[in-house]
């Protein structure tokens, strides 16, 4: 029974396994390990370091650079045996070994610095590092993203290798974007970009000059770098451009070195037009027109020291006068215009006044001729009066105004008054004719008379010359003077049509339409009325056959003479006062034989021609006390008004008279003798009440006890009388 | 007895798979996974103990008279599993140099894989129980002595290799551990 075993441990595979053991140790002893090696160390030589330019040099000894996993040294002291330097760059954070040692004091050597990776291979590799770039003199602020936005890798720039950097590479990027500017980029400031770029702007969109000590301005911000930076290669190159003008314009310097260096003492950045030089910094003060002179108009061929001052120089051609004023022309011209002229005229005979002062020289002195110009008005001034005047315009005119004129008319036969003062000379004398101007009205008037004629033809006769309205007509020289209100009449409200002459004096002439009468009182209006006003009329009606009396004196005209009607009024009274009539023509339509005009209750009837004479107390009673329901037909007998008064409830029958008289109720006279009990003795005293208790008279008893009490009680009978006389119960 | 090539293609599908995902990591990283880092490391690694399980299981079980797991031509068909995968991603792990005992390990693997292939070709030609053990009667006395002759000296070839593939490769081994691993 074979044990368990592997059934490779035969002999000849113990044996093979123990060839290659040792055939490998054999290697190892020959070659010194570098059959372990992953792969070649770099073999690019170098600055000599631990007697070798490249660890290819040391290639097969491990050791030099790997310490056994047991003992106490690090790969990396093992780098600074040799690499001494970055010993004391790790102290200084100026140095990328510094900074990135204090980024992660952990960090190994290999981390950035791979090995065995080739002869020629990169042995720095901070892919993924936040390498502090600009350690390196450059910044990468520009360089975070590229134009995809991804962002930028180690490799894009510098390849394989970070530590090496061709510059070739800027140009083969950014000519990617516009290749004409980057041509005439590195023509102008050569191929090494990194003489002026650090990469902390892009130097072109971000890049400010004005954070400099020459900001740019007007043109100089329109300048390409080059313009000012010519052959710069460097960014010390730039900075040792001069600042003043002729570092750069020497050769644009027009006037060939005469004016000095500093142009900015003239131009400015705007342009070099226009410039702003201070001419009167100079002998020759620029004023007025001379101030918008451009230069060379004096200056010619830009020639500016030695420019003579006087004025003949520059316009001796401008001179009108021909030299016969001199060659001073400042003497009279000022430096605004050429008509600005400053000659004092007050210093020649003929000193300037009024509108001689603003004409211009050239009117009088019209060739330029000063000398000998004759002072007359006529001399210069045509006379539009023809001569008629004479030759002295300044008798009527002043220098003024040729219109304000000052002649004195009153000299004349014709004085102006009113309007005339007013009016044109013209329009009287027309074609500009003074002499012989006819002095009547109609001679300038004759189209203006409205009265075609029928007045004559001395309209001053009734018009003033104050205003053609201002009319003076006496109107009582003709027969018919105008009074009352025909004197604020328009006179054309008679006279229409302007004609005046046989105009009728008649009322109704002009008053026809105004006759309210409709001619019932004929066409003489004055007959009642006067001319103060129409209501003022003035009518006697005592003259017709119904004189005014009474109330009828106060009443208007109107209330009788409904719708002006006059003729045929009605003189009776029922004609007007029908309506007026309360008894409802009972006592006919003559109201006057009772009412008097004065008023309706001033009454004069006469009751006592009735049947029913009024006595006592029937005088003082209201008429309508009795005539409740009219006149006509009131019954005479008592009771018809009294009924209600009696008081013995008709126990008398109906005739109060027989009794009572009109003089009171109270003054009653019955006769108890008439009836069945007369009274006598004492029964004639006694009042009427003691015997007729209540107000009954009738069936009274006449029995003695029906009034008497029995003081025997009955004893004696009923029958007193039989004891008892009425003349005391004594007796 | 093996019968059928199935573990054949479960082989091919795997390395298809690890293909993938080599292939994978190569396109985000942009680059061939380094052995050093944690992908080709791992590939090594993996590689390695499957390429040590196919050395050692099979044997064991083969020579094992206490302990039966399992039948033989599963051990076979997983011998033969794992002695593709394994080298293929101790291939992979190479990141493709060869220099060095480490090309030299590679290329021995590649050697020991072609050697099985030859192996497996020749051991089919004797038929077999399912245990692996041979059926008698089937082959021809002549073609089965030849066969068997064959078998014995694939053997005396293929565990040499073997062996010595397995040597440097524990050296290599050894030699990463001190070199890289280890590294102070």
């Amino acid at each position: 029974m074979r044990s368990a075993r592997l059934g490779c441990f035969t002999f000849t595979g113990i044996f093979a396994a123990l060839v290659t053991a040792f055939a490998i140790a054999g290697f190892a002893v020959a070659s010194g390990g570098q059959m372990f090696s992953p792969g070649a160390l770099n073999a690019v030589a170098g600055d000599v370091l631990g007697g070798v330019h490249s660890h290819a040099e040391i290639a097969g000894a491990c050791s030099a650079c790997h310490a056994a996993p047991w003992e106490a040294q690090t790969m990396d002291d093992r780098c600074v045996v040799c690499h001494q330097d970055v010993t004391f760059q790790m102290q200084d954070l100026m140095t990328p070994h510094g900074r990135m040692y204090a980024i992660d004091p952990a960090a190994e050597c290999r981390a950035c610095h791979p090995e065995h990776r080739g002869e020629t291979a990169s042995l720095t590799e901070i892919e993924g590092w936040k390498y502090p770039h600009e350690l390196s003199g450059y910044f990468l602020t520009a360089h975070q993203f590229k134009a995809e936005n991804d962002p930028f890798k180690c490799t894009d720039c510098h390849g394989s290798d970070v530590t090496t950097f061709d510059e070739n590479t800027c140009e083969s990027c950014h000519g990617q974007s516009d290749q004409a500017f980057m041509v005439d980029h590195i023509l102008a400031y050569g191929e090494s970009c990194l003489n002026c770029h650090n990469g902390y702007d892009s130097m072109v969109t971000g890049f400010n000059h004005d954070a400099f000590q020459f900001k740019l301005t007007g043109k100089h911000a329109e300048a390409a770098c080059v313009d000012c930076h010519r052959g710069g290669h460097s960014l010390a190159d730039f900075r040792m451009q001069g600042q003043d003008c002729a570092s750069c314009h020497l050769d644009d310097d027009a006037h060939e070195g005469m004016l000095g260096k500093d142009c900015a003492s003239c131009h400015t950045p705007e342009g070099w037009s226009p410039s702003h030089f201070d001419h009167n910094r100079s002998a020759f003060k620029l004023t007025a027109a001379h101030a918008d002179v451009a230069c060379r108009a004096c200056h010619k061929d830009n020639l500016f020291k030695g420019t003579p001052a006087d004025c003949f120089s520059c316009h001796a051609q401008d001179d009108p006068h021909q030299g016969v004023l001199g060659t001073n022309c400042a003497s009279c011209h000022k430096a605004t215009t050429w008509q600005d002229v400053t000659f004092d005229h007050s210093k020649t005979a003929f000193a300037l006044v009024g509108s001689h002062v603003n004409v211009a020289c050239l009117k009088c002195h019209n060739d330029l001729t000063f000398k000998g110009t004759p002072t007359a008005c006529v001399s210069c001034h045509a006379d539009v009066h023809q001569g008629q005047m004479g030759m002295d315009c300044a008798k009527c005119h002043n220098p003024f105004d040729w219109k304000d004129v000052h002649f004195d008319h009153s000299q004349t036969g014709f004085k102006l008054v009113g309007a005339h003062q007013g009016a044109a000379c013209s329009s009287c004398h027309a074609n500009g004719r003074f002499k012989g101007t006819p002095s009547n009205c109609f001679a300038c008037h004759s189209a203006d008379d409205k009265h075609n004629g029928q007045f004559g033809t001395d309209c001053g006769s009734c018009h003033n010359p104050s205003s053609w309205k201002d009319v003076n007509f006496d109107h009582s020289r003709t027969g018919f003077p105008l009074s009352g209100s025909h004197s604020g009449v328009a006179c054309k409200n008679c006279h229409s049509n302007g004609v005046f002459k046989g105009t009728p004096r008649e009322c109704v002439a002009c008053h026809a339409a105004d006759d309210a009468h409709n001619g019932q009182f004929g066409t003489v209006c004055s007959a009642c009325h006067n001319t103060s006003s129409w209501k003022n009329a003035t009518f006697d009606h005592s003259k017709t056959g119904f004189p005014l009396a009474g109330s009828h004196s106060g009443v208007a005209c109107k209330n009788c003479h409904s719708n002006g009607v006059f003729k045929g009024t009605p003189s009776n009274c029922y004609a007007c006062h029908a309506g007026n009539d309360k008894h409802n023509g009972q006592f006919g339509t003559d109201c006057g034989s009772c009412h008097k005009p004065t008023r309706w209750s001033d009454v004069n009837f006469n009751h006592n021609n009735t049947g029913f004479p009024l006595n006592g107390k029937h005088a003082g009673v209201q008429c309508k006390a009795c005539h409740s329901n009219g006149y006509q037909g009131t019954p005479s007998n008592c009771y018809a008004c009294h009924a209600s008064k009696d008081k013995h409830n008709g126990q008398f029958g109906t005739d109060c008279g027989s009794c009572h008289s009109p003089n009171g109720w109270g003054n009653a006279s019955f006769n108890h003798n008439q009836t069945g009990f007369p009274l006598e003795g004492k029964h004639a005293k006694v009042d009427c009440k003691k015997c007729h208790q209540n107000g009954v008279y009738k069936g009274t008893p006449s029995q003695c006890a029906a009034c008497h009490q029995d003081k025997h009680n009955g004893e004696k009978g009923t029958d007193c009388a039989a004891c008892h006389s009425p003349k005391g119960w004594g007796n | 007895m093996l019968r059928g090539n199935r573990e054949l293609w479960l082989a091919f599908f795997t390395m298809i798979m690890i293909t993938a995902v080599y292939g994978a990591v190569v396109m985000v990283t942009h680059e061939i996974p380094p052995a050093s880092d944690v992908f080709g490391h791992g590939m090594g690694i993996v590689g390695f103990i499957l390429m040590l399980m196919t050395e050692t299981l099979y044997s064991l079980r083969k020579r094992s008279r206490s302990v039966r797991w399992g039948r033989m031509s599963f051990w076979l068909k997983f011998h033969i599993f794992t002695g593709l995968v394994g080298p293929y991603m101790v291939l992979l792990h190479s990141s493709w140099k060869f220099n060095g005992l480490a090309g030299a390990t590679t290329l021995l693997t590649a050697i020991i894989v072609v050697s099985g292939f030859i192996g497996r070709y020749i051991f089919t030609r004797i038929p077999r129980t399912m245990d692996g053990l041979e059926i008698e009667g089937t082959l021809s006395q002549e073609a089965l002595k030849q066969a068997r002759r064959l078998l014995a000296l694939w053997h005396a070839v293929h565990i040499p290799i073997g062996m010595a593939l397995f040597v440097s490769a524990f050296v290599h081994i050894g030699a990463a551990l001190y070199y890289a691993t280890f590294l102070k």
